[in-house]
């Protein structure tokens, strides 16, 4: 059963948030462990176990990247487990995320941080556009499954996303840092 | 999980982090990364005329046992041929460093590295030879 | 207990397994119940107040006393009077909370922090915190005249599962079964949400003695989700007292105070602290030193403190995905908001003016009372539905001390995570897994929660051993493990004791123990119920006695009139419960003829088509 099978929905990256959040909470007032019979442990545990599968789901699904991530998981790269993912990788983009890892470490080293912040905006606006890059080539997935150049592309895009999550990362621990 | 002691003083001492010039002929830049980890290693080896490893660096970012694998490769393929460098293993590696099975890929993605950077010296060197 | 006679008239419709909710507050704590539909706040200590200070007192002859009167013996015995335990609750012994300014002895050597007191054999936060719960639980008994059985306690939300396991043990040993472990902020803002009505997005920042909490949360047709929370479990108002006390010890030029004047000051500080909080100066006697402070200066010396909330509030904004501009409120909660600065503080970080329109002391308990009562009361339990979130990522020990997380903060409870093991020996037949919580990169910098060995692996050849590790999260944020052979599908559970806990032989002990001391907790509560009964047969009996006073035969008003006041002496003076049992029959059996009058009045007024209500 995938996470879409949990809300009764299609894998489709495109989903209406408030509807998800909605059916999230219709499902949750139906399973809840808390709305299960005290006295009654079977039915208790059957209600933790339905409630975790959907809490599990509605984590993924109601973010725009992990969203992304898993619908590429199923299409059958997974980057989600250590070693996992595309093994090639065009040069310039782990030169551009080499680049950026040692402007940032410059940064901290001198204590920048106006400039780790500058860094930081940049990364996240190039994140949002690797991010829709990818989900344009998830979409042509879904209309046309046996597409393993798209495939390609949504895992080389979706290696960036993640790169450029690793290092807004960095940069948060670095902010709090200056505070 | 037992954590071998040479991971950690790798992980925290690590050798040879720096950077070569990327324009010199006996220079070879290998680039690889772990996309999944969100890991990018940068490995360069300077290498003779006569086919030694002068030097080598690095410099990696990712978790410790990347960090701790680029740093033990650096070290074994230093005064080594490259033909010697390119039999080096992630298999040993991985048992230099008592990596876990979940850490396995960093040692494969050190291996990568020194093939990529011996494959970008051959192609410089090949430009060259080239009339 | 006697049937028949005046007791039968009252025929009080016992109410029976009560609910109640708990805050086990650092400063102090309360116990709260839904009555006739409403949450309220029931009498907990001495005097009636419904604070009961969380100070516990252990006496020389073994004896223990709580709340007010305990803080009335810190002073001359600090080491042996506990306050603000719940700092240390699931601490080890090298936590930095026990090398804080403070007055007590601690034991080493154990893995969790054990106080030397008076009485006996140390004590552990968590038998500690027991006292407290014990207390509040014979208190909402002696309220409802019956057992109270079932809590609601409520929790920092940024507790981790040390020290919420340890609150749950806590429990235990008090005789509760803990209903549920529930979030401060998420309780407040029930109370709040019942209380209002209201829908949307609320920020709710609590600010208590020792711990400070921020949550956000969404509210919507009855559902309470939290969105994201962060915190500080060891920030509170507590700490304001010691920057001030710290003042006071240099202006003294007391380099080494004895742990007398430490309790001493901090009381002043505390004094002083809530002082400034109405007035722009106050002036400081102890001893012979004098020190005028103004509020002011109270303000530069703890502002550190309150800017220390602030990366979290942001972080749980950033978390939820908001900017302060998206909220419909923020909430305030906990008696250190009652500082103007920390008010100024957070009217500024969220670009409102903050509400407190319910005292932010009682608000936590309220909320609590109404999350047992709609977990227990099945005719409600249609309205609202609490969706709490994990606070602090779980992850795994991996290579050279890394963490590799597992359930990333934030998500809704229950939630559940695998993890995959392969043997890397050959033959190798366990493995070792360390569990941790918190959000560093580092093993070091997190909280170790567990460390397990998972054995019985069949012995095969390296890699083929596969297990799968299942992490589940309940409701309460408590984890539970199993693991999966996964090639001979052999499986085992795992109990995960946290590191800085007690083990269930310990407390195991530690119940037999109470219950040494069983017999005299049973006849007190006794001796109170008969107390309580007592008035209200008293009450009820000079109702009786003004309305239907002509029904007395010649020559019995006067030994009965006798006897109802040798009643009221004995309940002011009885220190046994059967005294005041054996009176209780005595006039039980007295009253009979007249109250049988009594009733063959009501049944004919009934029958002539008037209620018996009318007299």
């Amino acid at each position: 059963m995938t996470h879409f099978d949990v809300f009764g929905l299609p894998p489709r990256y495109t989903l209406d948030a408030a509807d998800l959040e909605k059916r999230h909470r219709a499902l949750a007032l139906e399973w809840h462990p808390d709305r299960a019979a005290p006295s009654d442990a079977r039915a208790h545990r059957v209600a933790v176990e339905r409630t975790t599968a959907l809490n599990d789901a509605y984590r993924v699904l109601k973010d725009p990247i992990r969203r992304a991530f898993y619908l590429l998981a199923l299409a059958g790269v997974d980057l989600d487990h250590a070693g996992g993912g595309p093994r090639d990788l065009p040069i310039e983009m782990l030169e551009e995320v080499l680049e950026l890892r040692e402007a940032l470490a410059e940064a901290k080293t001198a204590k920048d941080f106006p400039r780790a912040r500058e860094l930081a905006a940049r990364v996240e606006a190039e994140r949002t556009g690797a991010l829709a890059a990818a989900v344009l080539c998830l979409e042509l997935v879904e209309t046309s499954p046996a597409n393993p150049v798209a495939v390609k592309k949504a895992s080389h895009q979706l290696s960036r996303v993640r790169y450029f999550t690793r290092f807004l990362e960095e940069a948060d621990a670095l902010e709090e840092e200056a505070l | 999980m037992a954590y071998s002691d040479k991971v950690i003083d790798h992980t925290e001492n690590p050798r040879n982090v720096g950077t070569l010039d990327k324009e010199d002929p006996n220079v070879g830049t290998g680039l690889v990364g772990a996309p999944a980890c969100g890991d990018v290693m940068r490995l360069q080896l300077k290498i003779s005329d006569d086919g030694t490893i002068q030097d080598a660096k690095f410099k990696t970012f990712g978790c410790g046992s990347a960090i701790a694998s680029s740093s033990l490769v650096t070290e074994w393929v230093k005064g080594k041929t490259v033909d010697q460098a390119l039999t080096l293993s992630n298999k040993d590696v991985a048992r230099e460093l008592a990596l876990p099975p979940v850490k396995i890929h960093c040692s494969v993605l050190a291996e990568d590295a020194i093939k990529a950077a011996i494959a970008d010296f051959r192609k410089k060197r090949a430009a060259r030879q080239a009339p | 207990m006697a049937a028949g006679g005046l007791m039968q008239i009252h025929d009080p419709q016992k109410p029976r397994g009560f609910a109640v909710g708990i805050d086990l507050g650092t400063t102090h704590s309360l116990v709260a119940a839904v009555i006739e539909g409403k949450p309220r706040c029931l009498p907990a200590d001495v005097g009636g107040s419904v604070l009961l200070p969380s100070v516990v007192h252990y006496q020389a002859a073994g004896g223990v006393v709580v709340g007010k009167n305990a803080q009335a013996l810190a002073a001359d015995f600090p080491g042996d009077t506990l306050k603000s335990v719940k700092r240390f609750m699931g601490k080890g012994p090298d936590d930095p909370e026990t090398k804080r300014l403070g007055a007590y002895r601690f034991v080493g050597g154990k893995p969790v922090v054990r106080f030397d007191v008076a009485g006996g054999q140390p004590v552990t936060p968590v038998e500690v915190s027991g006292e407290i719960l014990r207390t509040l639980k014979r208190r909402a008994e002696g309220h409802f005249m019956a057992k109270v059985e079932q809590a609601v306690i409520t929790v920092p939300a940024y507790f981790d599962d040390a020290q919420r396991q340890a609150t749950k043990d806590a429990g235990r040993l008090a005789g509760l079964e803990v209903l549920r472990l529930l979030n401060e902020p998420t309780a407040a803002a029930l109370a709040y949400g019942l209380d209002k009505g209201s829908q949307g997005l609320f920020a709710v920042y609590d600010l208590g003695g020792g711990t400070f909490d921020v949550s956000i949360l969404k509210l919507v047709e009855g559902v309470f989700e939290v969105k994201s929370t962060g915190g500080d479990t060891a920030l509170g108002g507590d700490d304001f007292d010691r920057v001030l006390a710290e003042k006071f010890l240099a202006a003294m030029k007391l380099e080494a105070p004895t742990p007398s004047q430490v309790v001493q000051v901090l009381a002043v500080a505390r004094a002083a602290k809530e002082r400034l909080s109405v007035a722009d100066r106050v002036e400081v006697g102890l001893d012979d030193h004098r020190q005028v402070v103004t509020r002011a200066e109270l303000e530069e010396w703890i502002r550190p403190l309150v800017q220390k909330t602030g990366p979290a509030c942001r972080r749980a904004l950033k978390d939820a995905g908001l900017k302060p501009s998206d909220l419909d409120g923020v909430v305030l909660v906990g008696g250190s908001t009652r500082v103007p600065a920390v008010r100024r503080f957070v009217a500024e970080l969220f670009g409102r003016e903050p509400l407190a329109d319910i005292d932010p002391d009682q608000v936590v308990a309220l909320g609590a009372a109404i999350q047992a009562d709609l977990l227990t009361n099945s005719a409600r339990a249609d309205e609202v539905l609490l969706l709490d979130v994990l606070p602090l990522s779980l992850g795994l020990e991996t290579m050279g001390g890394v963490v590799e997380r597992l359930i990333p903060r934030n998500s809704t409870v229950p939630t559940a995570a695998a993890q995959l093991f392969t043997t890397f020996q050959d033959g190798q037949n366990a493995m070792d897994v360390h569990v941790v919580q918190g959000e560093r990169e580092l093993v070091a910098d997190c909280r170790s929660l567990a460390r397990f060995r998972l054995s019985g692996i069949p012995a095969l050849s390296a890699g083929m051993g596969r297990v799968e590790v299942r992490f589940q999260v309940d409701a309460d944020g408590i984890l539970a493990v199993s693991a999966k052979e996964l090639s001979t599908g052999v499986s085992q559970e795992i109990t995960v004791k946290p590191s800085h806990g007690l083990t269930d032989a310990e407390i195991e002990q530690m119940l037999l123990d109470s219950i040494e001391h069983a017999e005299e907790d049973v006849r007190a509560r006794f001796l109170r119920e008969q107390q309580v009964e007592a008035g209200r047969v008293l009450a009820d009996a000079r109702k009786q006695l003004a309305q239907n006073g002509d029904l007395f035969e010649p020559g019995e008003r006067a030994p009965f009139e006798a006897a109802l006041a040798e009643l009221e002496a004995l309940v002011r003076t009885a220190t046994d419960f059967q005294v005041l049992e054996t009176a209780l029959r005595a006039l039980d059996a007295q009253s009979r003829p007249f109250v049988e009058r009594v009733m063959n009045r009501a049944i004919a007024d009934a029958v002539s088509g008037h209620s018996v209500e009318e007299y």
